[in-house]
């Protein structure tokens, strides 16, 4: 069995790569003949093409795929904030975009981890119950703030600002633990059988596995569910370490359990966001097709790059990104002078 | 190893295995037609307009661009023959995904799960008739 899939996986491998190839050149003959299409016809009141915005949002997708795997930080953590401080869209249509891309990423991963044991419906479900709740009211708050009061976009400029320095302090100070021992199970997580299997092909055994804390785990559930809705993010940066650490999963089942949670919290909010028309196909298109191809071949980078090095350094962007969206809110509100 | 000899429970697989398949369809429904949009085909809002409303807020962007109210679906739904209509109704289909594996994992769980699911699937119908219920109430 092990020769055949020796001998079938660079044959696979290399069709991939030509077809991945393939495909990235179509897309970049797509955009600029889309471009060349429009160009001259249409243009912005202060001159600028209007596929301008869009082209650019298709090149900064596309890194941040390439950046996304190789840093372990969500594509959406990186594109609501900085899409946010440098382009002329509204925080509405970002967030739904940020939404889209989170779901994107989140329900092309999953059935190939739940596959395997690696996320857990037993897991997710009891937890989620409480998450969905809030990352609608987390839509419908965010989408409410921005339409009801006439400074509310520059509002949630600040709070975003506010939640990235949040989220650069959780990732900056949390740890992973492979293999977290758990002492006790509590009733709860024991009479709903939350556990599970996986095989670990480096240890060549089917690990077992059981998660606790229980009550513990669930207010913060409630509370990133609540800032998934409101700022369209992804939430891998809290899910991870409450589930590593707090409840007891081992790394790759909470990385791969998150996923699973970020299914159904985002497109939860994401009905939200359509109803209210927070969707445009002209910013939603490019960086969902940017993103997808970038995290293909940025997943093969990371097996080669140094990820703690990229790791910081997109923690910097990070929260270089959370200070520019504070200044832009509050240049927004006459606080400060106007520079963003 | 075979993920048939792990003791993986029957509503994880049907969840993992409905999710595979509706997603596909989903996501050529978002992006085939939001290609053909960007090409300019069938265009219900004009990419030019678009630019100089997408620095407003939602409401204020179909106020002015189309004078609609998007409080509900119908702004997409009854121009599905428009290819940017389509493609935001490629995004609904996403978001549906979790939904519809929902389903299959309800008949497979038992126990607590089948309620738990049950409770899930509740949540999620609302979210999405929310607005529909709001306008009806209102």
């Amino acid at each position: 069995m092990k020769e055949i899939s020796r001998l079938k996986n660079p044959k696979l491998k290399k069709a991939l790569r030509i077809i991945g190839v393939i495909l990235l050149l179509c897309l970049i003959v797509a955009e600029v003949a889309w471009a060349k299409n429009v160009a001259g016809s249409s243009t912005l009141a202060h001159g600028d093409p209007w596929w301008m915005w869009p082209a650019i949002l298709f090149v900064f997708t596309f890194t941040i795929g390439l950046i996304a795997p190789v840093s372990g930080v969500g594509g959406g953590v990186l594109f609501v904030p900085i899409t946010t401080a440098f382009f002329p869209f509204s925080v509405d249509f970002i967030r739904g975009t940020g939404l889209v891309m989170a779901m994107c990423s989140a329900i092309s991963s999953t059935p190939h981890l739940a596959k395997k044991g690696l996320a857990s419906l037993k897991i997710m479900a009891p937890l989620v119950v409480v998450s969905m709740a809030f990352s609608i009211v987390g839509g419908v708050v965010g989408l409410w703030i921005t339409q009801t009061f006439p400074s509310g976009k520059y509002y949630i400029d600040i709070a975003l600002g506010v939640v990235l320095w949040f989220i650069f302090y959780v990732m900056l100070t949390s740890k992973k633990v492979e293999f977290p021992e758990i002492d006790y199970i509590d009733n709860f997580s024991k009479k709903l059988g939350m556990s599970g299997e996986w095989y670990e092909p480096s240890m060549g055994k089917v690990v077992k596995f059981h998660t606790t804390r229980f009550f513990a785990g669930l207010p913060t559930f409630a509370v990133v569910g609540f800032i998934a809705g409101m700022f369209g993010l992804g939430a891998g940066w809290a899910n991870v370490p409450v589930l590593n650490l707090v409840m007891g999963a081992p790394i790759k089942v909470a990385t791969s359990t998150s996923m699973m949670i970020i299914t159904l919290n985002d497109a939860a909010a994401a009905w939200v966001y359509l109803s209210k028309g927070a969707m445009l196909p002209l910013i939603v298109v490019p960086s969902v097709i940017g993103i997808s191809i970038g995290a293909r071949i940025g997943a093969r980078l990371a097996v080669k790059a140094k990820p703690k090095f990229v790791r910081y350094l997109v923690m910097a962007i990070m929260l270089g990104a959370g200070i520019l969206d504070i200044i832009k809110g509050l240049g927004g509100l006459h606080y400060i002078p106007k520079i963003l | 190893m075979s993920e048939q000899k792990l003791n993986n429970p029957p509503m994880n697989i049907a969840f993992a295995n409905t999710m595979n398949i509706t997603f596909y369809f989903a996501l050529v429904v978002l992006l085939g037609a939001g290609i053909l949009y960007l090409f300019g085909m069938h265009q219900f809002t004009n990419p030019l307009h678009v630019a100089d409303f997408w620095g407003q807020s939602a409401s204020y962007y179909w106020m002015h661009e189309k004078g609609l109210e998007p409080n509900g679906y119908r702004y997409f739904m009854t121009h599905l023959a428009y290819m940017d209509c389509l493609s935001i109704f490629g995004i609904a289909c996403v978001a549906m995904v979790p939904f519809i594996s929902l389903i299959p994992a309800f008949f497979k769980a038992d126990g607590a799960y089948k309620f738990i699911i049950l409770l899930l699937m509740a949540e999620f119908l609302f979210a999405i008739f929310k607005p529909l219920i709001m306008r009806a109430i209102e």
